[in-house]
């Protein structure tokens, strides 16, 4: 301590309160276990529960960009050895772990502040430590998205997790319908029944009969009026009274998804928007 | 069946799945009182012993060396949970009482609140406790 420091100020640094104490809260199937990170038990708040003095450490933290912690593994003393049995008798995985900052003199039951609240993944142990890998939020299974990491959408639209607001059922009108064409070609399909908007089936799935009983599918390139064009040519003309399905489809973009365009869902679907956006591109979209 | 003195946090932690009353003894809650025997692991004034079905715990009796001569010369039984018949609960009751011949100590009492269960294993009730509840 520097000696040009008043005795007032040593001893309010020293005092009690200003000295903050990590409890941790594992809530376990048989029972809510406390620990503080601290050499004696901490009883928080007054007359409330006792938190075992344990030695602790944290690691492998991941914050988010506004400095919440998305991910870290919490290390718990196990020189004794009761950790050990702890897991043995009951699991940790997919239970709550909570980590709370208090001051030593806090009497409030509110006077806490949450810094962690997440789910235990499988603990590791070694002799010396327990290290519980934990999330917030729901653990990931993998550590890693389960799709392409790029810019534009990359779920199937108007599947299980494109359509959870049902903005893209393809199950039913209006994005889907089927029908028997006028009239057609290799590249072009007409039938007058189809009296939707310009553009509305770009970018869907056309699926015909071709020579009655061979099914072939293609993407829409253009539709207006009736008319459904597309670049890839089926194997043979299609003739007056094929049998055809259409489902609309989208260009995987934020724009589409907003739906303020003819073509992908019936309404705003950004909220089930599959791509990730901050992901940096040079061209717009 | 076995009665096996807990020696370790390691075997104290084992109470944590044993669905005892504690709650209704102490002003803690079940995983409270573990952890807090756990801490108690390596203190020798604090026993515990456990009666084992293979890996389970059927019951079990939390006893306190008191003996602090000339003021005190006894043990305590904070607690005592079973399951069991009172065949083999005399058998654990029979550990206390070599704990305590060890120590040179003549008497075992125990909170209230365990009275009527202890006064079939010969226990004699000598006294009453009075209580103020500060609210």
């Amino acid at each position: 301590m520097a000696k040009t420091l008043s005795t007032a100020v040593q001893i309010q640094q020293a005092a009690q309160e200003k000295r903050p104490v990590n409890l941790v809260i594992l809530e376990l199937d048989t029972g809510t276990l406390r620990y503080a990170s601290s050499k004696t038990n901490v009883t928080f708040p007054v007359a409330g529960n006792t938190y075992v003095a344990k030695a602790l450490t944290y690691g492998d933290i991941s914050t988010s960009a506004e400095g919440q912690i998305g991910r870290m593994t919490v290390q718990l003393d196990n020189t004794a050895k009761d950790m050990f049995t702890y897991a043995a008798i009951t699991p940790f995985k997919g239970r709550k772990l909570t980590i709370w900052k208090i001051y030593r003199g806090t009497s409030g039951v509110t006077d806490y502040e949450e810094v962690f609240a997440g789910i235990m993944e499988e603990p590791n142990f070694d002799y010396n430590w327990i290290s519980i890998p934990t999330t917030a939020g729901i653990a990931l299974e993998k550590k890693y998205p389960e799709r392409a990491y790029g810019r534009s959408c990359a779920l199937p639209f108007g599947g299980t997790k494109c359509n959870i607001d049902g903005n893209a059922t393809l199950t039913g009108a209006p994005l889907y319908v089927t029908g028997a064409s006028d009239r057609g070609g290799v590249t072009v399909l007409y039938d007058n029944a189809l009296d939707q908007a310009a553009d509305f089936w770009n970018y869907g799935r056309l699926t015909c009969l071709v020579s009655g009983s061979s099914e072939e599918r293609i993407v829409v390139d253009f539709f207006s009026g009736g008319t459904v064009e597309f670049d890839i040519a089926f194997s043979t003309n299609i003739s007056g009274g094929t049998q055809y399905s259409l489902k609309a489809g989208c260009p995987k973009t934020w724009v589409a998804c907003s739906g303020v365009s003819a073509w992908g869902p019936t309404a705003d679907n950004r909220n089930n928007y599959g791509g990730f956006l901050h992901v940096r591109v040079k061209q717009d979209y | 069946m076995t009665v096996k003195r807990l020696e370790t946090a390691e075997e104290m932690a084992g109470l944590l799945a044993v669905k005892d009353d504690i709650e209704e003894y102490q002003p803690c809650t079940h995983s409270e009182w573990v952890q807090w025997l756990v801490s108690q692991a390596d203190n020798p004034k604090v026993a515990v012993w456990a009666n084992f079905e293979e890996n389970r715990i059927d019951s079990y009796i939390v006893v306190f060396d008191l003996v602090n001569l000339p003021l005190s010369d006894y043990l305590f039984i904070s607690y005592a949970f079973s399951v069991l018949g009172e065949e083999q609960n005399s058998e654990v009751l029979q550990r206390v009482k070599e704990w305590a011949k060890s120590l040179g100590v003549k008497r075992i009492t125990a909170t209230t609140k365990l009275a009527e269960e202890l006064m079939k294993y010969g226990f004699v009730k000598i006294a009453d406790v009075v209580e103020l509840k500060v609210e």
